[in-house]
């Protein structure tokens, strides 16, 4: 098992699901979903913000592994292609940066609306799938 | 003093330096060695050495045992010590009616579950393994003497609840009611 999928695995599938698909109205689906995030700077900056991923017990070069397996892994035909400047790999420098910072506000699904507002309803079709 | 003493007193000496830096003498010792090296590797200090060796180039150092993974065993499915166990807290489903990856007849697997990684003693190696709650009927009344488990490897306090195993990993199910756990493998760690 590829290192970024073992770590998503042990640390985010139990909820997630081992494929990204699990109890539907309480845990979010990532499967063919999640890469949407990828259409907009602001969508991979709130993923990583997530408190759950930023206070991941990882390091940062682990949870750039997992996060990637989680979006090209499991997100499907979600991902924009990769000529589109967001769809980029996380790296360690970007994740260090972004953790410091992990979201507060109790409202995730105005921030993630938010988050995703700026990009084109093409690159978003996996959101509503 | 006479000089026929002296003579033979520095004879000695130097034939005593002579035999000692000659070539013959280092040759000699030299073969010694030669000799004595297929012994060295076999004392206990290089057998020291191998032992706290990794198996092979590409196994991963890790820390000591956790006290779990001294005790457990391969062959009953159905105690706490099983290897499959080292993170699991509940009722093992198969002294239920169920199996390592089945439910007994009238409870419902969660779609959540626990994920532990635990060391299999029979080859070395580590595995994920996801402890899917059985639910929707009352706790299973166990009969085995070894079935209700609490172990706590890699588990963080309650404050920290995605990394604690005393939840009742029921949610996405119908009811809340937990009945037993299943303890399957999903992959080998690494």
């Amino acid at each position: 098992m590829p290192r970024g999928q073992f770590h998503y695995t042990q640390s985010c599938g139990g909820c997630h699901g081992l494929l990204g698909v699990s109890a539907r109205d309480e845990v979010p689906v990532l499967r063919d979903r999640v890469g949407a995030f990828l259409c907009t700077r602001e969508g991979r900056d709130y993923v990583v913000r997530l408190p759950n991923v930023a206070f991941a017990r990882m390091d940062d070069a682990t949870l750039a592994e997992a996060l990637n397996f989680m979006m090209f892994g499991l997100g499907g035909s979600s991902v924009p292609p990769p000529s589109r400047a967001t769809a980029r790999p996380f790296t360690a420098h970007e994740i260090h940066g972004l953790r410091m910072r992990p979201l507060k506000a109790s409202d995730l699904p105005g921030l993630r609306g938010a988050a995703l507002a700026g990009s084109s309803a093409d690159c978003l079709a996996g959101v509503g799938g | 003093m006479s000089d026929g003493r002296s003579d033979g007193v520095g004879e000695k000496i130097v034939r005593q330096i002579a035999r000692r830096s000659s070539r013959r003498g280092f040759l000699s010792r030299f073969a010694g060695l030669l000799v004595a090296a297929p012994v060295i590797p076999l004392l206990p200090v290089a057998r020291a050495g191998a032992a706290t060796r990794p198996a092979s180039p590409a196994a991963k150092p890790r820390g000591p045992l956790t006290d779990f993974e001294r005790n457990a065993q391969t062959s009953d499915p159905n105690s706490c010590d099983y290897w499959r166990h080292c993170a699991i807290d509940g009722i093992i489903c198969g002294c239920c009616g169920g199996g390592p990856h089945t439910c007994p007849p009238g409870a419902e697997p969660s779609p959540t579950s626990w994920v532990g990684t635990c060391l299999n003693p029979d080859d070395g190696r580590s595995y994920l393994i996801a402890y899917r709650d059985c639910c929707g009927k009352t706790g299973c009344v166990a009969t085995g003497e070894n079935c209700f488990c609490n172990s706590q490897d890699r588990e963080l306090p309650v404050y920290r609840p995605q990394t604690n195993n005393d939840i009742i990993w029921c949610f996405g199910n119908a009811s809340m009611e937990y009945h037993c756990s299943t303890a399957a493998v999903v992959g080998l760690a690494g």
